[in-house]
């Protein structure tokens, strides 16, 4: 379960979009390594033409049910510079990956454009190197440490109050900041994408990426990118 | 009047008893169990040897002090919802991360139900009520101490050790379930005081009776057809005799004394 993997979401991962391009953004959920890009999509996200004052992010939780993927709410009504944020409600879902299409073209969690967020909260401890398995050199290493061990209540109240914060990683082209984090079980890390490298990107635990396979997406490259940036 | 009577006294039967006990071999049982909060998968095997049997007009011969030889094979298997409490963090935000704000949704994580596995060998020092049971089966006639009630199942020892075991074993059980880290120490505790010293010894009870409950100590076994005289020449055949009913009883002769009956028939 605790896999830093954003090509596919586990209910340790959650991933947000920023939709600014007025249109249909019709969409499906499908397990990542079964199902190749979907001809249905059962789901949409609507963006209306007029901007909201202020920017809302919309919360569709996805879950298991008569043996396929839905989305709760199917359809999203949102404004221009609205986010989307996707997330299983039960840890028992399957991974999986949002896969679209719109006015700018394709798009889905298998390949972070600018605009997205993936995030992931790290329930083992150990040091995770990530890096960019479809290729761009983006790297950095997370450090998850457990709460030091304590039979007082107040330490124990401590690590809780911790885990309520994020830690927050911001990508830029090839750069990432911080590229070291550290961050105790149970905390949240934001890999927030605010610009991504030519192509998008993805985030993933070194040892999940095989050599051979590291510049191989597992969804279909997008038309443009440009749709996600504000 | 039986037409051949057989006297053992305490002695006898004692010098029978080892044969007795080997004859029967290694027991095998397997079950299941819950008892809040685990469910335990088992196979027991054991043997028995020493002991003294004393004989107890009417008709009961007590195995004092024998020692039952066991291996156990033991899945503890539990929820650990039900031992500490399921991790619910709180929805987080709004973090402004620069180019827009998000919000963190809630997690509520339920504990998965984990397996522990564990392997005991020991003995238990057992005393038992038994009964005689003569039997006609196949071509012998048998007559066995058949085990009633158990008056003494030692386990004491056992108990606190596999306790320890148990403990010992929710460590290596907890490894890759995520957020357990800060709980482990609570986990531990949780089950082995869940269980408790009282459940493992009520576990070994209920595991270690069936192999003991019931067994049978053959300490007579005779064909019903049997060569009486071997032959002695051309005109002088085997003479062979059927034993038609074989019965046992404990009785006081002035010392206890266990007594075989026999009718026979050319």
């Amino acid at each position: 379960m605790d896999t830093l993997d954003s090509r596919t979401l586990g209910y340790f991962d959650l991933y947000i979009r920023r939709f600014t391009s007025p249109g249909e953004h019709p969409y499906a959920l499908g397990a990542a390594a079964l199902d190749p890009f979907s001809a249905e999509f059962p789901f949409t996200v609507l963006v209306g033409d007029a901007a909201s004052a202020a920017p809302v992010q919309h919360d569709v939780d996805v879950h298991r049910e008569a043996g396929g993927l839905r989305a709760d709410p199917a359809e999203v009504r949102c404004a221009p510079g609205d986010t989307v944020r996707w997330h299983s409600v039960d840890a028992r879902t399957p991974r999986y990956v949002v896969r679209g299409t719109g006015p700018s073209g394709r798009w889905g969690s298998g390949r972070l454009e600018s605009g997205t967020v993936y995030s992931h909260l790290f329930g083992l401890p150990g040091e995770y190197r990530w890096l960019d398995p479809l290729g761009n050199a983006l790297s950095g290493t997370v450090e998850v440490a457990y709460p030091p061990p304590s039979e007082d209540p107040a330490d124990f109240a401590a690590w809780r109050d911790a885990i309520r914060t994020i830690s927050l990683v911001t990508i830029r082209g090839d750069s990432a900041t911080p590229t070291a984090t550290k961050v105790l079980v149970g905390q949240w890390v934001v890999f927030g994408v605010e610009e991504a490298p030519g192509g998008g990107m993805a985030i993933a635990d070194h040892r999940l990426v095989a050599p051979s396979a590291e510049a191989a997406d597992a969804s279909p490259p997008p038309k443009e990118a440009g749709d996600a940036v504000g | 009047m039986p037409d051949i009577t057989a006297v053992l006294d305490e002695y006898a039967v004692n010098q029978v008893l080892p044969a007795a006990q080997a004859a029967v071999g290694t027991l095998t049982h397997s079950g299941s169990m819950y008892f809040f909060p685990c469910n335990y998968t088992y196979t027991v095997s054991g043997s028995f040897s020493g002991g003294t049997a004393y004989l107890t007009p009417p008709n009961k011969v007590q195995l004092a002090g024998f020692t039952l030889h066991y291996s156990l094979y033991l899945l503890i298997s539990l929820d650990l919802s039900d031992i500490i409490p399921d991790i619910h963090i709180p929805p987080l935000g709004p973090y402004n991360i620069g180019f827009f704000t998000i919000y963190i949704p809630p997690i509520n994580f339920n504990w998965p139900t984990i397996t522990l596995p564990l392997s005991y060998s020991d003995t238990a020092t057992v005393t038992t009520d038994c009964t005689l049971s003569t039997s006609l089966a196949g071509p012998d006639w048998h007559v066995d101490l058949v085990v009633q009630s158990i008056s003494q199942l030692n386990v004491n020892q056992a108990a606190a050790a596999i306790l320890l075991l148990i403990g010992a074993a929710v460590g290596p059980a907890l490894v890759g379930i995520p957020l357990i880290g800060p709980f482990v120490g609570a986990a531990i505790l949780g089950i082995t005081t869940a269980i408790g010293i009282g459940g493992v010894l009520n576990l070994l009870n209920l595991m270690l009776t069936p192999l003991v409950a019931g067994a049978a100590f053959r300490i007579y076994n005779q064909p019903q057809h049997f060569p009486l005289m071997a032959v002695a020449g051309p005109n002088d055949p085997t003479v062979y005799m059927d034993l038609d009913l074989v019965t046992a009883s404990v009785v006081n002769l002035g010392e206890p004394e266990l007594v075989i009956y026999a009718d026979v028939s050319p």
